[in-house]
């Protein structure tokens, strides 16, 4: 893809906005910890240090590479394909389920008489245009985005200061270890781990000497965001807060300012629906990423349609509902999504400890190769 | 070359905008004149069995009116009120639209009114559908009608064309009036999940108006357990509500000094409650208040200033006595203290909070009441 | 009958533009994985439209996870 480019910082905003997108239509960190919910955001980053060190390993140790070529560096080009058919099936799942969260939602709430077919196909044309526009003008939207969706979030807490309680936090602390064990590593692989996607990126970042640190900041506002959204839903809503399906939304309609402005909902659903665009468009861009390097595409571009259809339709095929959806995300995802998240990187670099010696050796024939080649 | 790319993303975004019309929500499209547009929803107790009479307020400002001459139909000029049984579902709601060209549109529903017979013998199975209809909002006000929700919903409001619309910002005002206090579906909802906390909801009823014509008028609040009512409290123990839900912000108080009547007009009013939980199950609260003011009037005027400020203390504090007691008689847990405690000593709570509201009575108050009224 | 051309039409005439002009580029290779891809696609959106019943993926997943007891419990 030409010019595709983008700096550290902007990767930074992106992490943010991704990260914040996770819990915009769900509630798994409430169901487990009730009260205390706002602690796994907090427990759930502690988790997540061990395997972003992992993350930021790999990338050190393969400068301008992304995920894919690694993978084929380090096992060789047929296992290294292999490798890149799993991480692909799982991008391609989870944008999938990604993008029924998006469709479940605006058939529950906004578009109620709406079919999900249209909806889901109007999206995936909304996809294809801004993946034609490239990487670079996606990474650029993100400020805006997530400038966007803080403000209002700041807003909303404004707003509606009146009804907040911080009672509801009380009591704190009394659940079983194992649920804040439980929900540490839900929050930590599904709504931080997701950042994988990212991974198969970084060959188009701009070299740079400051690469750490807005990407730790970026991670660190996502969650503390995330962490604002998760205590303001606590604080309005009380004991009626696990009960509901989208907590978020619900606090959104609570809002009312005298009786002129009491459809503010729109404080919650444009950011969030935003947010989850640009999340599932990073999903895209690394299953487009993954399809090339599969099937050897250097122009990336003729992929775009047909992988947006096959996503698209996949988005029937993955989930056949939305309660199936939350007891996947709530149940089995943690455990299913560990396995890519963190065992296939973990085992790459594995690998490439081991074989440090011969890896090096093949980058640097490669290299004299190239060299040779151009000479 | 160029030019047949050219021509065929030109055929792609004619499809692209055909596609539009297809895909943009148009199907469920729906006129201006043909929603009902429901202003208020009553449910009363049926003569049928298993039933609910259901009556909807619907503007008809808008529209012209629904084929006349229908059973249940009441006509005035601005709405129509019209009842139909059922169940409170989908199926209850689709026989409105079978017997008017109107889509039923809830969205701009401001009042819920439940007829008393009907919530003492429990409205549960009737929210439920309320809670999660999404053109409804849970901020919606409750009010319990003594008598028919259909007859209250039909008397004529007060400076307003719309009964609905007047009962609903009546009960919204009360913080000016400090008479009665508000209940939305989402408070309604919240007390039901709670262990312990009972709901209030305000209360109106029909009065005989200047021209004999009934008008509505607001009276006291029903006491909810769970989905049930199991009580009432009168407008007299209302204002002692307010005061131990830290719920007044402008109220007036009435006592009398050395035989004559003194006003106190209550502002800035904070209450605070502190508990104090005993190993025997009983529980200490401290209720400390403190409230600023003005007195407005003084019939006798030779009172003195400090012993009408003591004469007001203990008036509150009798207030708040009144409505203690009705509510340790009712065993009903209105202020929220379980909710509280359990909150703030969760293991005592653990051990006594099982039988609340049997301990509702062995609960002892002390009073720390100030008050600061600024002109003589 | 009428489902299946206009899911067929509707990839047909969104693919085969991109395929056209990667065989006149010579990018052969290319224009194959793209029809594969949008076969793949089609044939998804047909199952789906057809109302053919297949479990879903999630569900596949889900009872794979369970049986080896990877999963957390309502």
């Amino acid at each position: 893809m030409r010019n595709q480019s983008f700096t550290p910082r902007q990767l930074g905003v992106a992490l943010a906005a991704f990260i914040f997108a996770a819990n915009r239509f769900s509630s798994y960190y409430t169901e487990t910890l009730r009260q205390d919910a706002w602690l796994s955001v907090l427990l759930g980053l502690l988790f997540f240090a061990p395997i972003f060190l992992l993350y930021v390993a790999l990338a050190r140790e393969f400068p301008g590479k992304g995920l894919f070529q690694i993978n084929e560096i380090v096992f060789g080009k047929g296992i290294g394909k292999g490798i890149t058919v799993l991480y692909l099936f799982f991008f391609i799942l989870i944008n999938s389920m990604n993008q029924r969260y998006v469709a479940d939602f605006t058939v529950n709430t906004i578009l109620p008489e709406m079919a999900l077919a249209p909806l889901v196909f109007s999206m995936a044309i909304v996809f294809a245009w801004v993946l034609r526009c490239g990487l670079r003008a996606t990474m650029r939207i993100g400020w805006f985005v997530l400038l966007f969706a803080a403000g209002a979030l700041v807003l909303s807490y404004a707003l509606l200061a009146k009804q907040m309680q911080p009672a509801n936090f009380m009591p704190a602390f009394r659940h079983a270890p194992v649920r804040y064990l439980q929900s540490a590593h839900t929050n930590a692989i599904i709504s931080l781990g997701d950042m994988l996607c990212f991974l198969p990126l970084l060959r188009y970042m701009q070299p740079g000497k400051k690469v750490l640190r807005p990407v730790i900041i970026g991670i660190l506002s996502g969650a503390a965001l995330t962490l604002l959204c998760v205590c303001q839903n606590i604080l309005v809503l009380g004991v009626l807060e696990p009960y509901r399906l989208y907590p978020a939304y619900d606090v959104a309609r609570l809002i009312r300012i005298s009786d002129a402005f009491s459809r503010m909902e729109f404080l919650f659903t444009i950011p969030a629906l935003l947010l989850f665009t640009l999340r599932v468009l990073f999903l895209f861009f690394a299953i487009v990423e993954g399809m090339g390097q599969l099937f050897g595409i250097e122009d990336r571009r003729p992929l775009l349609l047909p992988t947006v259809g096959l996503c698209a339709a996949l988005t029937f095929l993955v989930v056949s509902g939305s309660g199936e959806l939350k007891a996947f995300t709530m149940g089995v995802a943690p455990f299913f999504s560990g396995f890519f998240v963190l065992l296939l990187p973990l085992l790459t670099l594995t690998v490439f400890l081991v074989r440090r010696n011969r890896v090096q050796e093949v980058i640097g024939n490669n290299a004299e190769c190239r060299e040779e080649v151009s000479a | 070359m160029q030019n047949a790319e050219r021509k065929c993303r030109g055929f792609v975004a004619l499809l692209l905008v055909g596609l539009l019309f297809l895909f943009a929500a148009c199907n469920g499209s729906r006129e201006l004149y043909d929603l009902g547009i429901v202003l208020g929803i009553g449910l009363d107790r049926s003569a049928e069995e298993g039933a609910v009479d259901m009556t909807l307020q619907l503007a008809s400002g808008l529209q012209g009116e629904p084929g006349g001459g229908m059973g249940g139909l009441q006509s005035g000029e601005a709405f129509i009120n019209y009842t139909l049984p059922g169940d409170v579902s989908l199926s209850h709601f689709r026989q409105f639209k079978l017997r008017m060209q109107k889509e039923v549109y809830l969205a701009h529903n401001e009042l819920f009114v439940i007829g008393e017979p009907l919530a003492r013998a429990g409205i549960g199975p009737y929210i439920d559908f309320f809670l999660r209809d999404p053109e409804l909002r849970v901020s919606t006000n409750i009010l319990v009608a003594k008598g028919s929700a259909a007859e209250l919903l039909a008397a004529e409001a007060m400076l307003s064309e719309y009964p609905t619309l007047s009962l609903s910002q009546r009960e919204d005002s009360y913080p000016l009036s400090g008479a009665t206090s508000r209940c939305s579906l989402f408070d309604f909802v919240s007390a039901m999940a709670s262990e312990c906390r009972c709901a209030t909801v305000p209360m109106a009823e029909l009065q005989a108006g200047a021209d004999g014509e009934p008008i509505s008028v607001f009276n006291g609040l029903a006491i909810f357990r769970g989905d049930t009512m199991i009580g009432t409290l009168t407008q007299e123990e209302v204002s002692g509500l307010l005061f131990l839900t830290d719920a007044v912000r402008n109220g007036a108080l009435r006592f009398s000094v050395d035989g004559s009547v003194v006003e106190v007009e209550l502002q800035r009013s904070k209450t605070k409650l502190c508990y104090t939980v005993q190993e025997d199950g009983t529980a200490d609260i401290l209720v400390t208040i403190r409230s600023g003011g003005r007195i407005v009037s003084r019939a006798g005027g030779a009172a003195e200033r400090n012993s009408i400020i003591r004469a007001g203390e203990t008036r509150m504090q009798e207030e708040m006595l009144m409505t203690l007691r009705r509510a340790q008689e009712l065993h009903a847990d209105i202020f929220g203290f379980g909710d509280a405690i359990a909150k703030c000593e969760p293991d005592w709570w653990e051990v006594h909070g099982g039988n609340w509201e049997a301990n509702l009575p062995r609960l002892r108050f002390a009073f720390d009441i100030v008050l600061e009224p600024g002109e003589l | 009958m009428t489902r299946i051309i206009l899911v067929c039409g509707f990839s047909a005439v969104l693919i085969l533009p991109s395929i056209v002009r990667l065989i006149k580029r010579g990018n052969k290779k290319s224009a194959v994985v793209v029809a594969m891809l949008a076969l793949f696609a089609t044939a998804g959106m047909l199952l789906y439209f057809l109302h053919v019943r297949i479990p879903s993926v999630l569900s596949v997943i889900s009872a794979w996870m369970r049986r080896i007891g990877l999963y957390y419990p309502n």
